[in-house]
């Protein structure tokens, strides 16, 4: 007992003599912890269960919690080899291994309770301000306030716990296996030639250089993620391969050009970096991924940021009430023209019975309904502006749906007159190549409906690009389906009602909680419809851009939140290992620059060399990093694109290389503070006093 | 012959901060220091010998007296001009030979020169002269952790010649070498004073200090004793050092003692 209680003093007074290396570990440690529960809080705060909801959290929590293991494991296993030394004295004073573990575990629990007291205190101060953001994003009526509840302390308390132990694990192994001799070596950098490995400099190009060429090369938006997944694997494994390898293989041939090499200001430079490498390339390698997560998650993130505030410029889709459905599809290959005669059958009869199709409410929700006029057509109250739509891809080429509906539609729709001989394109722009394209597939002359002739209600489909509708006559309708090859004929047919009236939320929300239990068209109208069931019935919804705004905001403002924590964490990481790569070499370089000194350098020249060399090793992963990011954009566009619904005018695409931008931007600043806080602790640990200071006289 | 070194009432005192406590590390030292010389400095630990070095290379500065170079007061000079001095007129050598990991032998080797904008050919002109001298011209392609600590030390002491220096100080060269390493490093250097290199070398080592040609012995910051070689071998010559250390400690335990 009494021995525990020595070893529980001696340990404090280590942990307090080694606060340099301990501090920044706990800073980390504790940002860690405070993201971990800011992202958990989201769930009391909001009181938000959705299944989705649920999964980006725990996914979320999986991220922060598994690099904070390899963070917090990283620097740990940096601040046992520091003291290397001091367990040797240890050693030989007599104190063994089983020792120096029991009082380092203890100086384990001094960093665990340090960061668990930073991480709390920080939750509990940022967690209001955390709290106003996300409000602000998703513009609720409602307030919240900040909210953590116990169990999602003693969550974050246990899971960080389990951190520290299990980063000890390692270290208990290694303290096991060091033998006496070695313990003083510990804390040097051992001494071994810079060898290039010519095999692994080639898979460095191959691999990064394949990367890239995917990324510009692809274009099929679906097959873009898988790609996309492949990428980054070859992208991880051949920037290891640079790191280890081809930069060294790039130096060394720098290094024989005498010319170059022999002089000052590259002579130190070069040999430095390349004796760095030796030691860093892994870490080097490290950031360099890091940072790549950083901007990748930081540009998604701020695609989303940057489009949600302009998302009130797009009308989505306003509230209706929508009857999707499709041709089973393996049927539909069979015999395009059947199928094509009972979807036009399908069409015309809905097109009769449409006033049949408009859901039958309850007496209470029809009572709240009841604010328009009603008439014969609209006994509901409901305002029938009825279209329906078949979706057609209009050549292998141009990939991107165009809706085909019959110019009856838009005469109802646009309230004009129009003629049988042409056929009227709307939600494109003059000059597209759309319309060229078209002109040739119909055979008729398009005429361009502007976007101003009609209010764009009820007419996107999607919340996020504009749809684009090709009128035709009713007789054309037919030929247009029927000689569709398979590819572009998709069997797809839309009925939509548009519900007018102001309605409020909860009022959208009564209509679609009644209305996922109706499908009436399904029970009653589909059966006399269709009597093949070749004719499958995809879904009834009840389309509201109201509710869809508000699930879009909370499930993409959180969405953006969990990038934003993910982001910070791996920038947590980033910084962490920047500091303490910083820390080692201030450590050797004393010895160096010392040699220097005495070798003739002046104190200027030192400290301009050195400075490149940090400077190299600082912005060379963040260089390598931008450019693979550069290569990915194209990656995240393709996938923006599904998001957007495969349409060319998607706000997510446009506003992209501006979020890159921001992204990047963001991450120098952020990187350039990173560097100026490590060169200052660096230069401070330089400064230290050794056997040839060149400090003034009279004082030692 | 000219003095390359005159040093008049030289002072090191060391001051702890926040402290009253005064270390008087050197004191009233006149030495003078002439081309060609090779100059020993013996003494025990905290005698002085080391900061009487470090003041010498312009590593430190005094707290009083001056250092004449060539007739030059160094105490004027700012740090920059001490750095291209050091580089131009003075070659060290260290105990633990301070070789640059980073560089091949013929880097290190190179390093003042590339540092002093030397044109290519005359760099390897000097660079095989010294290696050869010192017989490490096999071993320029290698580094330093594949040498033993006698080739280290050659190299350390061909670095030191490269830019040839008006003077060598060399600081326990011999400290982490064996006898044998050792006897054939003092011999390079005697060769190399034979040929005109002066030399100031501190040491505590008998067989070391036999090849000086003076020996200058230090004690409690103070020049206690001085001792020539004149015609004397090195073997000979030990038994005087010998005798002049026992004195030295005589006169300390007559001191305690008194």
């Amino acid at each position: 007992m009494k021995r525990l209680k020595l070893y529980w003093k001696l340990s404090w007074k280590n942990f307090r003599s080694y606060k340099r290396l301990y501090r920044p570990l706990i800073i980390a440690a504790g940002t860690l912890l405070m993201m971990f529960l800011l992202l958990n809080s989201i769930k009391d705060i909001f009181n938000l269960e959705t299944r989705q909801i649920g999964l980006f959290i725990s996914f979320g929590s999986i991220v922060i919690s598994v690099f904070s293991l390899l963070f917090i494991s990283f620097a740990r296993r940096f601040i046992l080899r520091q003291r290397g030394k001091e367990m040797g004295l240890y050693t030989a004073l007599g104190l063994g291994k089983k020792e120096f573990s029991v009082i380092y575990f203890f100086e384990l629990i001094y960093s665990l309770l340090f960061s668990l007291a930073l991480g709390l205190g920080l939750s509990f101060i940022l967690g209001p301000l955390f709290t106003l953001a996300f409000q602000r994003m998703i513009e609720l009526p409602l307030s919240f306030s900040w909210k953590l509840s116990s169990s999602r302390i003693l969550l974050g308390v246990t899971v960080f716990a389990v951190i520290f132990v299990l980063s000890f694990i390692p270290e208990l192994i290694n303290i096991s296996r060091m033998q006496a001799k070695d313990i003083f070596e510990s804390g040097k950098q051992s001494a071994a030639r810079v060898k290039a490995n010519p095999f692994l400099a080639l898979a460095a190009l191959l691999l990064i250089g394949g990367a890239y060429y995917l990324a510009v090369t692809i274009v099929d938006p679906v097959k873009a993620s898988v790609i996309f997944l492949l990428a980054i694997i070859m992208v991880i494994i051949g920037t290891y391969c640079f790191y280890h390898s081809l930069l060294i293989v790039i130096l060394k041939f720098l290094q024989k050009r005498k010319s170059f090499y022999h002089k000052p200001q590259h002579f130190i430079k070069l040999s430095s970096m390349l004796f760095r490498l030796k030691a860093h390339a892994s870490g080097l390698a490290n950031i360099t991924i890091l940072a790549c997560m950083i901007l990748v998650t930081l540009t998604v993130t701020l695609n989303f940021f940057i489009v949600i505030p302009a998302k009130s410029d797009y009308s989505i889709v306003d509230n209706a009430v929508s009857y999707n459905y499709y041709f089973d599809s393996e049927e539909s290959l069979d015999d395009p023209e059947a199928l094509t005669k009972l979807l036009l059958q399908v069409h015309a009869e809905a097109e009769e019975r449409r006033t049949e199709l408009v859901p039958e409410f309850s007496k209470e929700l029809k009572q709240i309904l009841n604010q328009g006029q009603k008439t014969d057509e609209n006994p509901s109250g409901l305002e029938l502006n009825y279209i329906s739509t078949f979706r057609y891809l209009p050549t292998e080429n141009y990939r991107e749906y165009v809706y085909l509906a019959t110019i009856d539609s838009a005469e109802r729709l646009f309230s004009k007159t129009y003629s049988d001989d042409r056929a009227y394109l709307y939600g494109v722009d003059e000059g597209s190549e759309l319309e060229a394209i078209l002109e040739a597939e119909t055979g008729l002359k398009i005429e361009l409906i502007e976007a101003a002739a009609a209010p764009r209600k009820g007419l996107n489909f999607n919340q996020f690009s504009e749809s684009r509708y090709l009128f035709i006559p009713e007789q054309k309708l037919e030929s247009m389906l029927r000689t569709s090859v398979e590819d572009r004929f998709v069997p797809y047919l839309n009925v939509r009602f548009l519900l007018g009236g102001d309605l409020n939320t909860q009022q959208l929300q009564l209509i679609s909680d009644e209305f996922s239990e109706l499908d009436h068209f399904q029970k009653d109208i589909l059966p006399e419809l269709d009597g093949s069931s070749k004719l499958k019935y995809s879904s009834a919804s009840f389309e509201s851009e109201e509710l869809d705004r508000l699930s879009f905001l909370t499930t993409y403002t959180l969405f953006m939140f969990i990038g934003v924590l993910c982001g910070l964490t791996f920038l947590v990481g980033m910084s962490v290992i920047t500091w303490f790569k910083q820390f080692s070499e201030a450590e050797v370089e004393r010895r160096r620059i010392a040699i220097m000194e005495q070798i003739g350098l002046s104190e200027s020249v030192i400290k301009k060399s050195a400075q490149s060399q940090i400077y190299w090793l600082l912005i060379l992963p963040l260089f390598v990093a931008i450019v693979h990011c550069s290569f990915a954009l194209p990656f995240i566009r393709k996938g923006f694109n599904v998001i957007g619904g495969m349409s060319r005018d998607n706000i997510f695409t446009e506003k992209l290389f501006l979020s890159a931008g921001i992204a990047f931007a963001s991450l120098l600043i952020v990187y350039y503070i990173i560097y100026k806080l490590s060169s200052n602790a660096y230069w401070r640990t330089l400064k230290m006093r050794n056997k040839y200071d060149l400090r003034g006289a009279g004082q030692r | 012959m000219e003095n390359i070194l005159e040093i008049k009432g030289l002072e090191r005192v060391y001051k702890e901060r926040f402290s009253t406590q005064v270390t008087r590390a050197l004191q009233g030292i006149n030495l003078n220091v002439a081309a060609g010389e090779f100059l020993v400095i013996m003494g025990e630990s905290g005698s002085g010998k080391s900061t009487l070095l470090n003041l010498i290379a312009t590593l430190d500065r005094p707290t009083a007296g001056e250092i004449k170079y060539k007739g030059a007061l160094l105490n004027r000079l700012s740090n920059a001009d001490l750095a291209e001095f050091r580089r131009r007129e003075m070659g060290f050598v260290f105990q633990d030979f301070n070789l640059l990991e980073q560089f091949n032998i013929a880097d290190n080797i190179r390093l003042p020169m590339v540092l002093d904008g030397i044109p290519g050919d005359e760099m390897e002109r000097r660079l095989s002269h010294y290696a050869n001298i010192l017989k490490i011209h096999k071993q320029l392609n290698k580094y330093p952790y594949e040498l033993s600590g006698g080739e280290q030390q050659r190299v350390a002491v061909a670095r030191a010649l490269v830019m040839k220096p008006s003077i060598v100080l060399a600081d326990e060269p011999t400290g982490a070498l064996d006898s044998k390493t050792s006897t054939h490093l003092m011999e390079s250097f005697a060769e190399l004073n034979a040929a005109g290199q002066t030399i100031l070398m501190v040491t505590h080592s008998l067989r070391a200090a036999c090849y000086g040609r003076r020996i200058l012995f230090l004690r409690d910051g103070r020049i206690y004793y001085e001792l020539y070689r004149g015609k004397l071998a090195p073997e000979d010559f030990r038994e005087k050092i010998s005798d002049a250390m026992a004195l030295l400690d005589a006169g300390e335990a007559r001191n305690e003692t008194a």
